[in-house]
């Protein structure tokens, strides 16, 4: 679109600017060449509202050939040659207006010879094109520039929430393979136990997406699914999972984020947990203080296992969500014993 | 081949062992003589038993599968059980090693078997340390460092380490006043530890240049490093090249 002619106001302004343009340069006119005042207003304003317009094609030039992607040599040559049609167009035009003025009130307004006439209309017309054209161009490096801006924000803009989105909702690829491989030893070893972690892996499943497309859910919504979560790990890894819960029961109704605490379960099991040969206790503790909701959760972990990847990254999703949501008045904290990991999520009791 | 195959199943987690168990007892080309819950076990019992084959869980408390391989002196053939690793899969293919994702059908099993039992008979051993650099993602480096003396394994983080000096075949690693003597190349070790931390400044040492606590010239072109405990190393015009750029 140009961004002139695509706006009326400023298409308006921008012959009003020629026209004033025109004004100037007839008093200039009728003295360098001395030229009767009036008849050089009649001459030059409407050639410099007309050029003002002929002016307009110099944006498709400067955007058809942006500077700096082809060879300049060819650019100045396109421009050069652009430049001579418009101005030359623009010069016959002008003659045949002096021409037609002088006609009608027969009178000699341009005393000079029709060679000098032409030389001058001509030069008058190239350097006011050249000048649109390099406006032109400062107008589209603008644009370009805004328009990089504005798709860089939008595209991170939309990045970021798709990413949240995709990451409250992913399958974690080595729990669902796990869990099945788990399956596949229970069906001989246990076909009891496999068809209960089945509906575990279901339920599991069913609630990570029914909760994840809520904006809020309650947080007994939330330890339900958590419990899924672990009754499925629980079979997996047998007797290196021990579970203890200290919840308080009237902070059940509580409304959360969805899957706010699901990816701390993940990371106990996943950074702690399985790291360890004997495993130990995870431990989910829920207290009401003061109108906030305190939950801490406690795993073992093996001080020489290589921290693995994503730990931080878990973490610091969690910490943007409750800042979105809750301002300063929510946050988690990282604390780190002797083999024991605990977080602690804090946020404010209200609706959401 | 007339007698079964000894194995050794390692796998952290009881039901993974039971199930690759029970699918390996009909199979009669092989015979299950352990079973490893955790790394430093499975370092153990292989190095004990020497099995025919390994089948090795890669995330595992203690040891991962590839850091096991890396303390075998003599590692025997390895089917790899992993759940999802895509950078350990890639590396796989492109080395033709034999692996399986779980989970994993008997008759996926009884391929891999297979074809690790014809690689065995063509006796072409993988290079383990070369598939371990290749699983792991571009822009990770080493993080610990693992060393064998007799039945015991010292575990270091990279960050702990002074300084790593070529001795012949061996490399010597520096670390809180002591040496550790182990089998492997220093150029192997400068492309698997972090860059930005171990620079090569000669062609015998790689230092972790956050000791590194001065640099004398006492030579046209030839410099010496002195450590933050006062231990001097000599630098190469090129080490120092790599230093300058680093710091």
């Amino acid at each position: 679109m140009h961004p002139i002619l695509s706006d009326n106001k400023r298409l308006a302004v921008y012959l009003a600017v020629w026209v004033a343009a025109g004004f100037l340069l007839s008093f200039g006119i009728s003295r360098w060449y001395s030229i009767d005042l009036f008849g050089s207003f009649l001459l030059v304003v409407p050639a410099m509202f007309v050029y003002g317009e002929m002016n307009l094609s110099a944006w498709f030039v400067a955007r058809t050939f942006p500077l700096g992607k082809k060879n300049i040599r060819q650019i100045l040559a396109v421009l050069l040659a652009s430049m001579i049609v418009i101005s030359m167009l623009w010069t016959a035009l002008c003659w045949g207006w002096l021409l037609i003025l002088e006609q009608l009130f027969s009178v000699i307004l341009f005393p000079q010879k029709i060679i000098s006439q032409l030389f001058i209309i001509g030069g008058i017309g190239s350097q006011l094109y050249l000048i649109s054209l390099g406006v032109s161009y400062l107008m589209s490096t603008v644009e370009v520039s805004r328009n990089a801006e504005r798709n860089a924000f939008e595209a991170q803009l939309l990045a970021q929430s798709a990413e949240l989105k995709a990451l409250r909702m992913q399958i974690n690829p080595h729990f669902l393979f796990n869990s099945l491989n788990s399956i596949n030893a229970l069906i001989s070893q246990g076909p009891e136990q496999a068809r209960e972690m089945t509906t575990f892996l279901a339920d599991f499943f069913r609630k990570s997406l029914q909760y994840g497309s809520k904006e809020t859910i309650t947080l007994g919504e939330e330890i339900s699914l958590l419990n899924d979560y672990l009754a499925i790990e629980k079979i997996r890894f047998g007797r290196r999972i021990e579970i203890e819960q200290e919840i308080d029961p009237s902070a059940l109704s509580v409304p959360v984020p969805p899957l706010i605490l699901q990816p701390l379960m993940e990371n106990a099991i996943k950074h702690g947990i399985s790291g360890t040969v004997d495993g130990g206790i995870i431990r989910l503790e829920v207290k009401k203080k003061q109108n906030r909701v305190f939950i801490t959760l406690e795993n073992p972990f093996d001080r020489e296992m290589p921290p693995k990847k994503g730990t931080g990254l878990g973490l610091q999703i969690i910490r943007k969500r409750l800042e979105t949501i809750f301002g300063s008045d929510g946050d988690i904290q990282v604390y780190r014993d002797e083999n024991i990991f605990r977080t602690v999520l804090f946020f404010p009791i209200r609706s959401l | 081949m007339n007698r079964p195959l000894t194995a050794v199943i390692v796998d952290d987690e009881d039901l993974a062992r039971g199930l690759l168990r029970e699918y390996l007892s009909s199979l009669p080309a092989i015979t299950v003589i352990a079973e490893c819950g955790n790394g430093f076990d499975a370092v153990k019992t292989i190095t004990d038993l020497q099995p025919d084959i390994v089948f090795l869980d890669i995330q595992m408390p203690k040891l991962s599968g590839f850091e096991v391989l890396e303390l075998l002196e003599k590692p025997p053939a390895v089917v790899f059980v992993t759940a999802f690793d895509q950078f350990a899969l890639k590396a796989f293919d492109v080395h033709a090693v034999d692996y399986l994702l779980k989970p994993y059908s008997q008759e996926r099993l009884r391929e891999a078997v297979d074809h690790a039992i014809e690689r065995m008979q063509r006796n072409v051993p993988h290079n383990f340390s070369e598939i371990a650099r290749a699983a792991r993602p571009a822009g990770e480096y080493l993080e610990r460092i693992l060393i064998k003396e007799g039945n015991k394994v010292h575990v270091f983080p990279a960050e702990k380490i002074d300084y790593i000096e070529a001795q012949d075949d061996y490399v010597s690693f520096r670390v809180e006043g002591k040496s550790y003597l182990k089998l492997q190349r220093l150029s192997e070790l400068e492309s698997s530890l972090d860059p930005k931390r171990f620079v090569r400044i000669h062609r015998s040492f790689l230092l972790n240049i956050e000791r590194l606590s001065k640099l004398e010239l006492y030579a046209k072109d030839s410099r010496t490093a002195i450590l933050k405990d006062g231990t001097t190393l000599s630098v190469s015009r090129a080490g120092y090249d790599k230093l300058k750029e680093l710091l």
